[in-house]
């Protein structure tokens, strides 16, 4: 084969000339930057992680173990501002997305190839400012990842500096989307149609446009935050006559939708590894298409749904408690058209399919305590629980997280062109969803038994639960690490990766593993449909 | 190409980002009063005589809760309960209590305030003898009439067996009320008419009337149990943030000139959008770069 003898994108700087670190830090080229956002990502990952854990860690015991309430709160305020901005919302979009989203469209860059360079320096940028406000002005804030006015205009923390981190990181990722938009519609290979499009692709695109549609409502928001505080104009402060609904419904109505920006990329990636694992075409290409717009447009109109106890009218609790359960028509399509896809495969397990499996289990158990939480009564009894905190972790975690994971095995041999130790790979998948399923489905139980939430103590009968939680938590900590161990050691053993190590049937697996600088050497040329294995299955030896 | 040049484009970003906040600050409710200082609060003792009082000499704090956790509330001060029986909180702080700063006629947060103090208290862990609720209005106006009235809207919500006295309606004069307000740090504000805006806060006390802790916005029976716990134990413990930490009135119409400078600035960014969405789509198709490889 020819095409192994063109130098991939680590030999090749891009633009030409630059060498050692400039080569990285001033690259155009969307697969080095995809990188750079990976290793930040995943720096961002462990920091919030070992928060994560010693969160669980004071809450092993009752009363005080290892932290005081004060820092409590600002551990965990810190823990979810890191995971959510720095990891959940950019992860999959700005590492696959950028890396993968051009060569699944069969060209060679994204539109705004500078516009992407200066997304990841926004995100460095956002990351310091985090960890600044951190060390200034009376330490960091620890009204949790939500900022709540008016609690913020009145703390004496840094919230202002906080916020705009957050703003400059919501900057960042609408970049990005930007720069997908543009690419999907005018980058696309010149016989690729809008049905084929692979799915990661098409998510990364619904995505794209909540992203750009919504952060900008976050940022002014944030921006208006700031302007409270600075200059008491009294926009959200009752006492100068504002309105704190106000702030609620501006922020969420960024937030929900967020949700969703987290979400569907990672249902892009398990939409890539179950076809290509069961070595039959996806069933339901268009209906999966359909419900990630659906999801988009639908998980737009939910926002009042975090707010049922902050006084709205009934007829409002009741227009969003229904708009709530609507969004759950399309993402039911999804993962019904994913276990359709696995009836009657020939399936070759594989570590990406694990973690893929894990993800749809997870999931779906997080999206069905959702409708708990999104039901008006119910969520009465629950609000403010650790059942909330269980689901959301369940979708953010046990969703977005484990999609990253599974994302991570897949790619990886594309990325690197090496391969890892499947055997280690499969005890860390096995490890952490143990451990992940000892944390927090005890979190339901204490939850629905009334144990608040944002407490560095609790009360006797919520001993056990914890105590089971801190187990699953070290063990789930214990699969993790061994989990990046485990890739990590793919760059010492150097076992070199073919181009289509898994049988798949997107670009991405027709170009060398790790790609050249210009993905194709040659115009590619496209499948009629997306999903066709019979190509792959024919060239097989053991069909 | 009629495209604005960057030094120009700067420019007037600049100018806008230094006159909006003006705009902005000069919009505030009321118009003419500066916005920047914190509430004055001499005018509006003098105008409506109700509020909680900082003493004299201390520079007036602004509207919300200014944490005493650790102090003591004044045992001494005397109210009337629900039957208008005149009671001294050293007769009613005999157990770890909760103290509820509302007021009984308040047409929007406090009668959900009371609503989730009698749901927390039906599913709290505790026993019911084994600590109090004083849910206490802090509008001297109001009468023992008023609070009798108010009760059974949420006792209603508790056990049949819920002993009379483990909860407690208070009224009580203006003095009574702005000592115990003051010293449980609780600033609040009366409107023109009639209402208040307020924070919306649970305190903990322990069976001395030291404040063990503020619980903000809509708690809930973990909250309380917890709040319970600590004040049994008395010791003093951190507050809680939850959402919704305020009660006022929703008026709109109050803060009409901030949302017109919102509509307005809304408008000029759509008005501007469009036109450059026009600007851009009236050029012609063979003005386009060629893309693709």
């Amino acid at each position: 084969m020819t095409m192994a003898t063109i130098p991939s994108f680590f030999e090749t700087p891009a633009p030409a000339g630059l060498t050692g670190i400039r080569a990285w830090l001033l690259t155009h080229d969307h697969k080095r930057l995809g990188l750079m956002y990976l290793w930040a990502v995943l720096f961002w990952f462990a920091v919030a992680m070992i928060i994560g854990l010693l969160i669980r860690i004071e809450l092993m015991t009752m009363g005080r173990t290892i932290m005081s309430a004060g820092v409590y709160n600002s551990a965990f305020t810190l823990h979810g501002v890191i995971m959510i901005f720095l990891f959940v919302i950019p992860g999959i979009p700005a590492i696959f997305g950028n890396f993968f989203l051009p060569i699944q469209l069969g060209t060679d860059d994204v539109f705004f190839p500078r516009l992407n360079l200066f997304s990841w320096y926004l995100y460095i940028l956002g990351g310091v400012l985090a960890i600044v406000s951190l060390f200034t002005a009376g330490g960091f804030p620890d009204t949790g990842w939500t900022f709540y006015v008016p609690f913020s205009i009145g703390t004496k923390h840094n919230v202002p500096l906080t916020v705009f981190a957050a703003f400059v990181l919501g900057m960042s990722s609408m970049l990005t989307g930007l720069n997908f938009i543009t690419t999907v519609h005018r980058k696309r290979a010149p016989d690729m149609g809008w049905m084929q499009i692979p799915l990661f692709t098409w998510s990364l695109y619904a995505t794209a446009w909540v992203q750009l549609l919504a952060t900008p409502v976050i940022s002014i928001t944030l921006l208006l935050v700031i302007a409270e505080r600075l200059l008491n104009i009294g926009l959200f402060d009752p006492a100068r006559g504002g309105d704190p609904i106000l702030y609620q419904h501006l922020f969420w109505m960024y937030s929900h939708p967020a949700v969703y920006v987290m979400i569907l990329p990672g249902m892009g990636v398990v939409s890539e590894i179950i076809p290509t694992f069961s070595r039959k075409a996806i069933f339901g290409y268009k209906a999966i298409v359909f419900s990630s717009m659906g999801i988009a447009i639908a998980g737009s109109l939910v926002w009042a749904h975090h707010m049922y106890t902050s006084g709205m009218s009934d007829t409002a609790i009741f227009v969003f408690s229904l708009l709530t359960f609507l969004v759950a028509i399309p993402t039911a399509v999804k993962v019904f058209s994913w276990v359709s896809t696995l009836y009657k495969a020939s399936i070759d397990m594989s570590p990406p399919l694990l973690y893929a499996l894990v993800f749809i289990y997870l999931f779906s158990v997080g999206g069905l305590t959702g409708l708990v939480l999104g039901a008006a009564g119910t969520n009465i009894h629950v609000h403010d629980t650790h059942f909330v905190v269980a689901h959301f972790h369940f979708t953010m975690f046990g969703g977005t997280g484990f999609a990253f994971f599974a994302a991570l095995h897949y790619w990886w041999p594309k990325m690197f062109g090496l391969m890892y130790n499947f055997r280690r790979a499969y005890i860390a998948a096995t490890l952490a969803t143990v451990g992940f399923l000892f944390h927090y489905v005890p979190m339901f139980v204490l939850g629905l038994m009334g144990m608040p939430r944002r407490y560095y103590d609790y009360l006797p009968q919520f001993a056990h639960g914890n105590g089971l939680a801190a187990v699953g938590a070290i063990l789930l900590v214990a699969g993790i690490v061994l989990m990046f161990v485990n890739l990590l050691l793919s760059f010492r053993s150097r076992v070199p990766a073919p181009a289509n190590p898994w049988g798949g049937c997107t670009l991405e697996w027709t170009v060398p593993s790790p790609p050249p600088l210009h993905n194709f050497p040659l115009q590619p040329s496209i499948q009629e449909y997306p999903y066709d294995f019979t190509e792959i299955l024919r060239k097989a030896p053991r069909s | 190409m009629n495209r604005l040049r960057p030094v120009r484009q700067t420019a007037l970003l600049l100018a806008f980002l230094l006159v909006w906040p003006v705009m902005a600050a000069g919009h505030g409710p009321g118009g003419h009063e500066d916005h920047h200082a914190p509430p004055d609060r001499t005018q509006e003792r003098a105008g409506t005589d109700r509020t909680a009082a900082p003493p004299p000499g201390q520079e007036s704090k602004a509207l919300g809760v200014d944490e005493k956790t650790g102090e003591f509330v004044p045992l001494d001060l005397v109210f009337r309960n629900e039957r208008g029986e005149q009671v001294s909180l050293r007769q009613l702080v005999d157990r770890p209590t909760l103290l509820l700063p509302i007021y009984y006629r308040c047409p929007t947060g406090c009668s959900f305030e009371l609503a989730n103090l009698a749901e927390a208290i039906r599913r709290s862990g505790h026993d019911i003898g084994s600590f109090r609720a004083i849910s206490l209005s802090f509008d001297a106006e109001e009468t023992p009439a008023i609070a009798a009235e108010a009760r059974p809207n949420y006792t209603a919500l508790l056990a049949k067996d819920f002993p009379q006295d483990a909860w407690a309606f208070l009224t009580g004069d203006h003095d009574a009320i702005a000592q115990l307000t003051r010293a449980i740090g609780f600033v609040f504000q009366k409107k023109e008419d009639g209402t208040f805006v307020h924070p919306s806060v649970l305190v903990a006390l322990d069976r001395e009337g030291r404040i063990i802790k503020y619980v903000y916005g809509s708690f809930i029976a973990g909250d309380v149990d917890l709040a319970l716990a600590e004040a049994a134990k008395g010791t003093p413990a951190s507050s809680i943030r939850r959402l919704l930490a305020f009660c006022f009135p929703a008026n709109p119409r109050q803060n009409q000139q901030i949302l017109n400078v919102l509509k307005i600035g809304s408008g000029v960014l759509l008005v501007a959008g469009g036109i450059g969405l026009a600007l851009f789509l009236r050029r012609k198709p063979s003005d386009r770069p060629k893309f693709g490889p």
